[in-house]
């Protein structure tokens, strides 16, 4: 499993790059949590990348979770496939403070199983934004101790910055 | 006592410290009864073979009966469920809550229904019903239902009400005085000294005995203010009961910040803050009334919460009545679709841009109750989706006699005069009714709704473009341009065509074809459509204003429709409109309009507003510490908290602009920045007025073109 | 719950300013010209929508397109009410 954290903003764009590589060379199941798929900009990264747009638009398939519940849900249903899943946000509907911390706790153990369960066919990616709600930061420590690699993007200095060339 | 049988209304129910249920009931002889019932409620858990067991063996010597079940969940089909009855209903949440600590994997179901509407659908007598019921005075021994909840012509309960309020807003001023007003007799008392107050309170609570206390500010200041200072006064008619406090919160719904202020809840008479009361203003009593018959909420839980917790319970009657389980957390997950599938299908209603200028003789064609009227007639419902001749699902079944007994009432009061008595009542009904109707479209779709599903969301909202790109092409056919389009309603014209009884058959049209009612909202006699303020070029959706054949005036998207205009600006806009709908095209009257800008100007220049009528009010979008820069909104937000205030998202803000910058107490005249009020008038008129101006070219987009 | 993906106004005007530093680079007349093509679009947004389009830009091209003869059309009229006129004129008719 590899797993990405990065800025709210960031994940939006990451996640169109990723998904746009990844379905110029099959089908890809993105999970949706965090409402960040986005689905123009995926279009376009696609037909900067091919003359093929209707195929590929074909080759993303995508489910989407409003509350934790619906996030188990979704990742038990998901049956095994050799197809790549990238996951959007799996633990923005856990930060609902209607969902009683234990709760939220025993909910992504649940989710991380499932993970563990659907890695077996094939690879498993998670873009998550940084946690902004310290009392739920532990959800995220479990995430980052299941992850077989972890790429933390630093936050963006606010001060002065040269403008970029490239 | 004898066992006595008796006719009269279901008020409310609830449960007692001990756990056992409470019927109040107003007999018709004005006798209140507030009689314990029998009332075993039961909740089902279903999962694994293995672990039902642990469960059952784990309730046992619990004080519960259990027994093994097969029950219908709507997703699932029949599923084998352990069912759980516990005699006393109070008690039924904590027996819950142990089972699914020990069990998280079980899925549960009925565990946290409202009692109320478990009543209701149990007894099939609705609240605020008239039925028959048998008592030996301790205990309700039996209760039948004489209507249902759909009744049109219910006889009400002749209800005792009193009102209190206070001078100030407790959160500004501790209040000094308090008027309480019953029976048609106004007092006044001095808060201080309490022992005084509290004594003449309880003398008239005792006097009186009001089935209904309707206040200003009794939720987050009256009665916390007493629950403090005089823990022994209880304004309960049962005695055995505390006055319930419920905690404020904000919370994001509809798109927007809403904040709901704390709550304090009676038993045995009912308590309605208007403040804290969402819809009162608009309902009233009456529409409270309506609102807790139909949904089966008690009337203090209807008032104060969105209508859309109405619509939730109403969907939970209809399952209990079919047996169908309801489930804790919904956990219906979205079925897998691709790129191309979503870009389509996630749409909105239909917004069809306005060809901006002024229009002459344009019909406003409605469709009635749009949304849910497709549910009904698509049977629309998370269990029937792509299903085709399946039986009526649950949310249509749900809606079909909501919307008959709006359209009904909405045709009754077409029959009465505009004077006559019962039509303020009616209306209220009529308004509270619509306002279920208005959101039910979007529970289909709310995360945490129960039987909600979004696909059977998008699938309402591809109906609704489909229905009118039909109705505009009906339109089209017969001669008719379309101006406008607007998610339920459209907007046409037709050269030569002027009266009411010319657009008849184009609705008569529209209607036959697509099968959902159309009414005519009326025939402006000159309508104007604004552009965008940013760029004239481009047409904004939902911004126009014009008036009717009979002189009455619509507006939509400008200032004096928006919240957070001050009163002056507002009345200004207004008078605006009415100068220009004395004319029969409005840029004739573009010059008096602007004299009257003019002369309000001139008011604000020699200082000669009341201070009243430029109180602003804005809600505060997020909590004051989340704001970047110093807006408007957040240095009263930092005035209030100074004063001690607990401010928080959602809230409505009231304060007035000066020269130093906001203030939240009334300024003197020197203090006041005149000067931005004057700008709040100007762009208030510029809003409306420029596109009339005389030398502006308004252009048409028609073809053929118009030859001069 | 519900929609998630923008409105056809919201990707627009993501577009627009995608086309920023395009814009920039015009002469300030032919910057005014652009911004009438882009607003013309915005008249033709439910049809966009209609369209179901990936690339929703290449739809508001064509609605471009559509104001641009329509202009034309309006220009031609204006061209034959005008010749009429003058060949009322030059046959001493006025």
């Amino acid at each position: 499993m590899c797993v990405l954290v990065c800025s709210r903003e960031r994940v939006g764009d990451a996640a169109t790059r990723l998904l746009a590589e990844l379905a110029l060379r099959g089908k890809v199941l993105v999970i949706d949590g965090g409402n960040c798929f986005q689905a123009y900009p995926l279009a376009r990264a696609l037909r900067e990348r091919t003359t093929s747009l209707d195929l590929l638009s074909q080759r993303v398939l995508i489910r989407r979770a409003f509350t934790a519940y619906q996030m188990l849900a979704l990742l038990e249903s998901t049956p095994l496939a050799a197809l790549p899943v990238v996951i959007l946000d799996l633990l923005v509907t856990f930060y609902d403070e209607t969902l009683p911390a234990g709760q939220a706790r025993w909910l992504v153990q649940r989710c991380l199983q499932e993970i563990e369960r659907l890695k077996g066919a094939a690879p498993v990616f998670l873009l998550l934004r940084t946690c902004l709600l310290p009392q739920r930061r532990f959800l995220h420590e479990m995430v980052y101790q299941k992850a077989d690699t972890l790429f933390y993007e630093q936050e963006k200095p606010t001060s002065f910055a040269q403008p970029a060339l490239f | 006592m004898a066992r006595v049988e008796r006719t009269g209304w279901l008020m409310d129910v609830y449960t007692r410290p001990g756990g056992e249920l409470v019927c109040w009931l107003l007999s018709e002889d004005g006798q209140r009864w507030l009689l314990p019932m029998d009332f075993p409620v039961t909740f089902y858990a279903a999962g694994s073979s293995a672990v039902l067991r642990q469960a059952w063996r784990f309730l046992q010597g619990r004080g519960v009966h259990l027994s093994r079940q097969v029950r219908r969940d709507l997703f699932h089909g029949e599923r084998i469920v352990l069912a759980v009855t516990v005699d006393l209903p109070g008690r039924l949440a904590e027996v819950h809550r142990r089972l699914a600590q020990t069990f998280p994997l079980l899925d549960y179901y009925d565990a946290d229904l409202p009692l109320a509407v478990r009543f209701v659908a149990r007894t099939q007598v609705p609240l605020l019903g008239r039925c028959f019921f048998e008592t030996d005075g301790q205990r309700l021994l039996g209760l039948q239902p004489l209507e249902s909840a759909w009744e049109m012509q219910p006889l009400l309960p002749p209800l005792r009400v009193m009102e209190i309020e206070c001078e100030a807003n407790p959160a500004l001023h501790p209040p000094q005085e308090i008027t309480i007003r019953c029976d048609r007799r106004c007092f006044r008392f001095t808060v201080q000294p309490l022992r005084a107050f509290l004594a003449n309170l309880q003398a008239l609570l005792g006097n009186y005995d009001p089935d209904i206390i309707v206040t200003r500010y009794g939720d987050t200041w009256l009665f916390p203010f007493l629950g403090e200072h005089a823990p022994s006064f209880n304004p309960n008619r049962d005695e055995q009961m505390k006055v319930e406090y419920r905690r404020e919160r904000s919370l994001f719904a509809y798109g927007q910040v809403l904040y709901r202020g704390a709550q304090a809840l009676l038993f045995g008479r009912w308590h309605i803050d208007r403040c804290n009361a969402a819809l009162f203003s608009e309902i009233g009593l009456m529409g409270a009334l309506e609102m807790a018959r139909v949904t089966g909420m008690g009337v203090q839980e209807a008032i104060r919460k969105s209508p859309g917790a109405g619509i939730t319970a109403m969907q939970m009657q209809t399952a209990l009545r079919d047996g169908v389980l309801i489930p804790v957390v919904k956990q219906q997950a979205e079925s897998t679709r691709t790129l191309a599938n979503l870009i389509r299908h996630d749409r909105g209603g239909m917004v069809y841009q306005p060809l901006v200028g002024v229009h002459h003789h344009v019909a406003e064609l409605d469709f009635a109750s749009m949304y849910p009227a497709i549910m009904v007639r698509y049977n629309i419902s998370p269990e029937t989706l792509n299903k085709n001749d399946a039986p009526a699902g649950l949310i249509p079944r749900t809606l079909q006699p909501l919307l008959v007994k709006r359209l009904a009432l909405k045709q009754y009061l077409h029959t009465l005069d505009r004077r006559d008595s019962r039509v303020s009542d009616l209306k209220a009904r009529q308004t509270a009714l619509k306002w279920l109707l208005v959101v039910c479209f979007g529970y289909l779709g709310y995360k945490n709704a129960r039987f909600g599903r979004v696909e059977s969301h998008e699938a309402v909202t591809a109906i609704s473009r489909e229905l009118l790109l039909q109705a505009k092409e009906n339109a089209e056919e017969m001669g008719f341009s379309v101006l406008h389009m607007y998610v339920d309603s459209l907007f046409v014209k037709r050269e030569g065509v002027r009266g009411e009884a010319d657009f008849l058959p184009l609705v008569e049209t529209i209607q036959t074809e697509t099968g959902i009612g159309v009414t005519l909202e009326g025939v402006y006699r000159w309508l104007v459509f604004l552009p965008a303020r940013r760029d004239q070029r481009i047409p904004v959706a939902n911004r126009y204003f014009g008036v009717f054949e009979d002189g009455t005036l619509k507006y939509r998207g400008v200032a004096l429709r928006r919240h957070d205009t001050c009163p002056y600006v507002a009345r200004t806009q207004l008078d605006i409109l009415g100068c220009l709908a004395q004319a029969d095209d409005p840029r004739e009257r573009w010059k008096e309009a602007w004299a009257l800008v003019n002369q309000r100007l001139r008011s604000l220049q020699r200082r000669q507003a009341a201070v009243e009528g430029l109180q602003m009010a804005v809600k505060l979008s997020r909590d004051p510490q989340a704001f970047r820069r110093p807006s408007a909104a957040a240095q009263a937000a930092c005035q209030l908290q100074a004063e001690g205030v607990a401010v928080r998202a959602g809230m409505r803000l009231f304060f007035w602009y000066t020269r130093q910058g906001v203030s939240i107490t009334p300024p003197n005249a020197d203090d006041l920045d005149w000067e931005r009020y004057a700008r709040l008038v100007f762009r208030a008129a510029t809003e409306i007025l420029d596109i009339l101006k005389p030398s502006r070219p308004v252009r048409q987009f028609h073809l053929p073109l118009c030859r001069r | 719950m519900g929609r998630t993906v923008p409105t056809i106004t919201y990707q627009l005007n993501e577009t627009e300013a995608m086309l920023q530093n395009f814009r920039r680079a015009l002469r300030r007349g032919d910057q005014a010209l652009l911004d009438g093509l882009l607003a013309s679009a915005r008249r033709h947004l439910p049809a966009i929508s209609a369209s179901g389009a990936l690339l929703p830009f290449e739809v508001a091209l064509l609605a471009m397109l559509i104001e641009q003869a329509r202009r034309i059309a309006e220009l031609e009229d204006e061209i034959d009410i005008l010749q009429e006129e003058l060949v009322r004129l030059r046959d001493g008719k006025g």
